[in-house]
């Protein structure tokens, strides 16, 4: 049966921060295995779908990572142009607000 | 030696240290107390700045600093950090040590330091280029050069390097009472000590990592002081406050902290490869850490350089109108074609940008709202000119233009917008980008960093070697 679930469904951690001045760096923490290895074994998380959703070309989504051990997810990508640390149009010098981008991503997951 | 006990406080001068913790780690007898206090996450402006504390102020800088020296000088170990917060800059290293000179007088304390500067000599760096050594971008980013250039180093006015741990280590052999760096990489600082002692470099480096947030690898993770336990294989971390303690999943999971990758982190000389890592919880508040491996790579250094490119004036502006927040793109459009009209061919070139908090000022393209959903916004606008005189006569004709242009449904007519604090216009001084950010190879991991061994306290012309002979003294500098 699937299901549509929020990214921060279950998440005890959602932040971002900076990963030097050009891109940014989004950590996920989940409190239950079943919400991350759902999210995980999803296969939704691709670098197509996240760079749709931040609205950036696919090459500037640079990784995305899951470590089993930490019920963790990383997603690191480039900033916007003009919008690195410091830039004319950067309203977010340390990129701490960032994440809220993917917060209410809705995911279809299969609940099995 | 079997083991390095490492006692790790924050050096940022944040003003945050706290001696309740620092007094428990001395009970543990370290070895040696490491922080790090040099960022560049504050952004670009600082490594640019003139003033001798900047971001953090004196007061803050002189209250922690004087803690960690207090703490090498009660358990009678040596520290280690980096100093000049934010930028690292050698302006910014001799504010440290014209603070740590006065600390010196002021408590008696007699000090002999090793300083090592991260500021690069630009001559010195063109050389390198001239001989064929190629400085790739570290970013792909359109501001910066995909190979450092000539150009990219005049329009620097600062430029820096994160040493490792080599130039640390050298200077800990003079012996010396402590290092000061300036421009370090944070693990560097961390590993310097357990390497000079013969201990493995990818549990240094593994230790070094965990701690250089200090308590943030704890549970609950907040700025507080860490103690690590290196032992030949593995090593040991717990919390000094007794309200937090480090768990496998606190401990395991910093390994995500600011770094683009959770499994291999890149490091001058090579990186550190966590994916076989193994965690395991020794007792309720410490837990051991064994399995990283590092792999030797090229040495490079990365090399930091801002570029100023003019002066910055901002305005703030409150809406509140539903009229206007329904049409605040037309009008945001209209403010800045004017403001465009009326100052282009009258001064030379200029940045203007708008940014609406409220609708997508933080997310920008990325913001999945395209219009303002809440009550009130706040409109932000940024002028950068050749000089803060043009700058903020182009933010004032702006600030009019806010106050008065039309737009569809408008009674406003006294009035458009809220506009905080007066003055309503706020000059913010020199604006800076990033312009370097590089990989330089070196064959010498010392090349290009300068040391020397000062004893504190000291006459300030002993400092003028970091700041192009002015005296540095008393929070004040001369011209």
């Amino acid at each position: 049966m699937t299901r549509r679930i929020r990214l921060a469904e279950g998440a005890r951690i959602f932040r971002s921060k900076n990963a030097g001045p050009f891109r940014t760096t989004v950590d996920i923490f989940y409190t239950s295995r079943d919400s991350y290895l759902a999210l995980k074994n999803s296969g939704a998380l691709t670098r197509k779908a996240v760079a749709d959703r931040l609205r950036v070309p696919a090459e500037a989504v640079e990784g995305i990572f899951f470590s089993d051990e930490t019920l963790g997810i990383k997603i690191t990508f480039a900033k916007h142009p003009r919008m690195a640390s410091g830039d004319m149009r950067c309203a977010d010098t340390f990129g701490a607000q960032q994440y809220v981008a993917l917060k209410d991503w809705e995911i279809e997951v299969d609940d099995g | 030696m079997d083991e390095v006990r490492l006692l790790q406080s924050s050096a940022m001068g944040y003003g945050n240290v706290s001696w309740e913790s620092i007094r428990r780690g001395l009970e543990l007898q370290p070895h040696v107390i490491v922080g790090q206090g040099t960022s560049s996450d504050p952004g670009p402006a600082y490594l640019g700045s003139d003033e001798l504390h900047p971001y953090v102020g004196r007061l803050n800088r002189k209250r922690d600093l004087g803690l960690i020296l207090r703490a090498a000088v009660e358990g009678r170990i040596p520290f280690i950090f980096s100093g000049g917060s934010p930028s690292g800059s050698d302006l910014h290293l001799a504010g440290v040590l014209e603070v740590v000179n006065e600390l010196t007088r002021e408590n008696g304390w007699r000090l002999r330091i090793g300083v090592v500067s991260g500021q690069i000599d630009k001559a010195w760096l063109k050389a390198k280029l001239r001989q064929g050594v190629r400085v790739p971008r570290l970013a792909d980013y359109p501001g910066l050069s995909p190979e450092l250039t000539e150009s990219d180093i005049d329009e620097c006015k600062v430029i820096v390097a994160q040493m490792g741990p080599e130039p640390i280590i050298e200077a800990l052999r003079q012996g010396v009472d402590g290092v000061i760096t300036g421009r370090a990489v944070d693990v560097a600082l961390y590993m310097a000590y357990p390497l000079l002692h013969g201990f493995d470099r990818a549990v240094a480096a593994h230790m070094a990592k965990t701690i250089e947030c200090g308590a943030l690898c704890a549970d609950p993770p907040i700025a507080d002081n860490v103690f690590a336990i290196l032992r030949r294989d593995h090593f040991d971390v717990f919390p000094l406050s007794p309200e937090r303690r480090c768990t496998v999943m606190s401990v395991a999971s910093h390994a995500f902290y600011e770094r683009p990758d959770i499994f291999r982190e890149l490091n001058p000389g090579g990186f550190l490869d966590v994916s076989e890592a193994r965690y395991e919880q020794v007792d309720e508040r410490t837990v051991r850490v064994r399995g990283a491996q590092w792999v030797e790579q090229p040495y490079t250094v990365k090399v930091e350089g801002v570029q100023r490119i003019g002066y910055r004036t901002i305005t703030l502006a409150g809406v509140r109108d539903p009229a206007l927040l329904e049409h605040i793109d037309y009008f945001i459009e209209t403010v800045r074609r004017r403001t465009r009209e009326k100052w282009e061919g009258e001064v030379g070139p200029f940045e203007l940008e708008l940014m609406v908090f409220g609708k997508d000022a933080v997310l920008g393209p990325s913001e999945p709202y395209s219009r303002v959903t809440g009550h009130e916004a706040c409109v932000l606008a940024s002028v950068v000119a050749d000089t803060q005189e043009v700058a903020t006569a182009i933010t004032a004709y702006l600030r009019g233009q806010l106050l008065f242009a039309d737009y569809p449904g408008r009674t406003s007519t006294a009035g458009n917008v809220a506009v905080p604090f007066s003055p309503g216009d706020i000059p913010t001084g020199p604006a800076y980008v990033w312009r370097i950010w590089h990989a330089l190879p070196l064959d010498d991991p010392l090349e290009p960093f300068r040391m020397r061994v000062v004893d504190f306290p000291c006459d300030p012309s002993e400092l003028a070697w970091l700041t192009g002979g002015r005296r540095v003294e008393g929070g004040r500098i001369d011209d």
